[in-house]
């Protein structure tokens, strides 16, 4: 006799007694045992996933609870701890932060348009960087330059491009200005410390360094497309072009997804190549006010006393932490939005 | 490997003969011995800092591969387990969900917990299962058939030797690729140690310094600067031109359908 058939035949049994009374055998404990080798496994789960547990919680759980606490907060000079605002101004950081944002005489919402015009560059560079990895898996003619030209930008670090540029930008367009062009020295000015030109400037740098997006991922993912699926298409004509679009995109449809949920995570708080090439503003390297993103703005008033936001560290913390919480807010419905877009045009390709 | 008076006159081509011009191997030497921080009186210099990256790098990268190669075998073979299953919250979590605790509450949490400037607290810190690497271990072990499994839990075994003896090594080419990509990460960063780990400069926070150090004007130089930083990719492009075969083709990552 099976579970369901006892348990049918005990109400049977309990709707035929009369209200109170005891039913005629003991009633059969339902408890099911479980198997040794099921045990076994969640213990050997348990005990592989502890740390890694203990861990998610300390710093992701707690520490994004932390944030969330801190955004209600402000310093006091005079304990030096962050206390809580009386429950009349618990939301002045937040106030403080939409003000600055929509002010027309403090420049926030122009740094929060270049942060996400530094980041937008991703968004354009990614077909671009598909179709690179596409040349190089493919072997294509160019394919080797290619390698040498997008994989330095992918191992080399950030720091070091953006200071070798630094560099080139200044002393060696310094050089060729008054040497090759003949100018004179005074009238030189790089483009990287000119109002006019920084921006533009900036965002053409950080589009060569998108170009190879995530080459090795990319890479990777197009050499596991099955042989025989290729095959198939040469032996039907199929063009370079159309391998492309009908049979490499549609398997990375799940790489793509990734990709662009990443991006807008990031979106609101993108800081661009700023801090690498400029530090905090407070070394004696001159940054105009139209390169300022909001992203590098926040990570320097919270990490340099007095560099931007005219206060020490301390002081910004609260700040900081409600603007952050307000900009993961308007992110999520954007970000869950893009995933229900991507679902629904899912090729359903699996490999 | 020009002169400041060559690099002046013309930056874009090989360096020039004669007086005051020639292929200078000494800026290298230069850069090396200039690469210094001062911190709370005392002088950190190249080596030092050569062994905090590599305590940094090497640390965390084996720690980050190894949380995320464990969590994502449980999460990739055992999903018959309900609970198991249900931790693909914490992955969406994770990776998606765009609030994110700001530097502030990084810093002071850190700080609260005594781990701030503790190169070990950050290594701890760092260690998250279930972020990026996560992802790519995963469609790894998707791919990795779990009748290996099966056929030696009926020889006896158990699943922490299944896991160790018979499944790891049959990934262990990606293992190995994740931790270099890892380490060259790590090498490169140094925003962690400003932020983070300020007593324990690596090479990248020493070469970010690098340029803003005018004091001294015959080391302050852009030949000098640029040979220093030359000398900061080089380890890292040594290790890609050794192992490029398996770093490219070797990478993918999961989907995260539903």
């Amino acid at each position: 006799m099976t579970d369901r058939m006892q348990e049918q035949q005990a109400a049977r049994i309990d709707a035929a007694l009369p209200e109170g009374s005891v039913p005629p055998f003991p009633e059969k404990k339902k408890k099911r045992k479980m198997l040794v080798t099921t045990r076994n496994a969640h213990i050997f789960c348990a005990c592989v996933l502890a740390f890694m547990l203990v861990q998610w919680v300390i710093f992701f759980f707690y520490g994004n609870i932390n944030s969330i606490l801190l955004a209600f907060q402000h310093f006091d000079p005079e304990t030096e701890t962050q206390v809580y605002y009386p429950i009349g101004q618990l939301f002045t950081n937040f106030g403080n932060f939409v003000t600055d944002l929509f002010s027309t005489t403090r420049p926030l919402g122009r740094y929060f348009l270049n942060g996400m015009a530094y980041h937008l560059t991703g968004l354009i560079c990614l077909p671009l960087s598909l179709i690179f990895a596409f040349v190089i898996y493919k072997d294509m003619l160019a394919s080797g330059f290619m390698k040498v030209v997008l994989f330095i930008p992918s191992i080399v670090s950030a720091m070091v491009i953006a200071l070798l540029f630094k560099t080139f930008m200044t002393q060696g367009l310094l050089g060729v200005w008054t040497n090759l062009l003949e100018k004179p020295y005074d009238q030189f000015l790089s483009p990287l410390g000119d109002d006019d030109k920084v921006f533009l400037t900036l965002i053409l740098y950080q589009f060569f360094l998108g170009l190879p997006g995530s080459l090795l991922i990319n890479i990777g993912t197009m050499s596991r497309t099955p042989k025989e699926l290729i095959e198939f298409g040469e032996l039907e004509g199929m063009s370079y072009f159309q391998e492309f679009r009908y049979i490499t995109l549609p398997l990375m449809f799940s790489v793509l997804q990734i990709y662009c949920l990443g991006m807008f995570t990031g979106f609101f708080t993108a800081q661009g190549p700023l801090y690498a090439i400029y530090g905090d503003g407070a070394s004696g390297t001159y940054l105009p006010d139209s390169a300022i993103s909001f992203g590098y703005y926040m990570m320097v008033s919270v990490i340099s006393d007095n560099s931007m936001s005219g206060v020490a560290a301390d002081f910004m913390y609260g700040y900081t932490s409600a603007a952050n919480l307000l900009i993961g807010l308007v992110s999520i419905p954007i970000v869950y939005g893009t995933k229900k877009l991507f679902d629904r045009f899912d090729p359903e390709a699996e490999f | 490997m020009k002169t400041y008076i060559n690099f002046y006159e013309d930056p874009l081509f090989f360096p020039k003969g004669g007086e005051g011009y020639g292929w200078k191997f000494s800026n290298y030497a230069a850069a090396f011995s200039a690469l210094k921080i001062f911190r709370e009186g005392r002088e950190i210099m190249a080596p030092e800092m050569l062994l905090n990256s590599l305590l940094y790098a090497g640390g965390s990268g084996v720690v980050s591969v190894i949380t995320a190669c464990l969590a994502s075998y449980i999460l990739a073979k055992y999903s018959y387990l309900k609970w198991v299953r249900g931790l693909w919250v914490i992955v969406l979590i994770t990776n998606y969900l765009p609030i994110s605790s700001s530097l502030a509450a990084n810093i002071k949490l850190l700080t609260d917990l005594g781990l701030y400037d503790s190169l070990l607290g950050v290594i701890f810190w760092q260690c998250g299962a279930f972020g990026y690497i996560f992802l790519i271990y995963y469609a790894t072990w998707k791919s990795v058939s779990w009748s290996y499994a099966e056929a030696a839990f009926i020889d006896g075994a158990g699943h922490f030797r299944t896991m160790l003896l018979i499944m790891w090594p049959m990934t262990r080419t990606i293992f190995g690729v994740l931790f270099i990509q890892q380490f060259i990460t790590l090498w490169n960063d140094y925003m962690t140690p400003i932020i983070y780990l300020p007593s324990y400069p690596n090479l990248s926070y020493g070469a970010y310094q690098f340029q803003f150090s005018v004091a001294d004007v015959n080391i302050a130089t852009p030949p000098i600067q640029i040979a220093g930083l030359l000398m900061l990719a080089l380890p890292v492009f040594i290790l890609f031109l050794i192992f490029r075969n398996k770093l490219m083709g070797s990478l993918t990552l999961g989907g995260l359908k539903g």
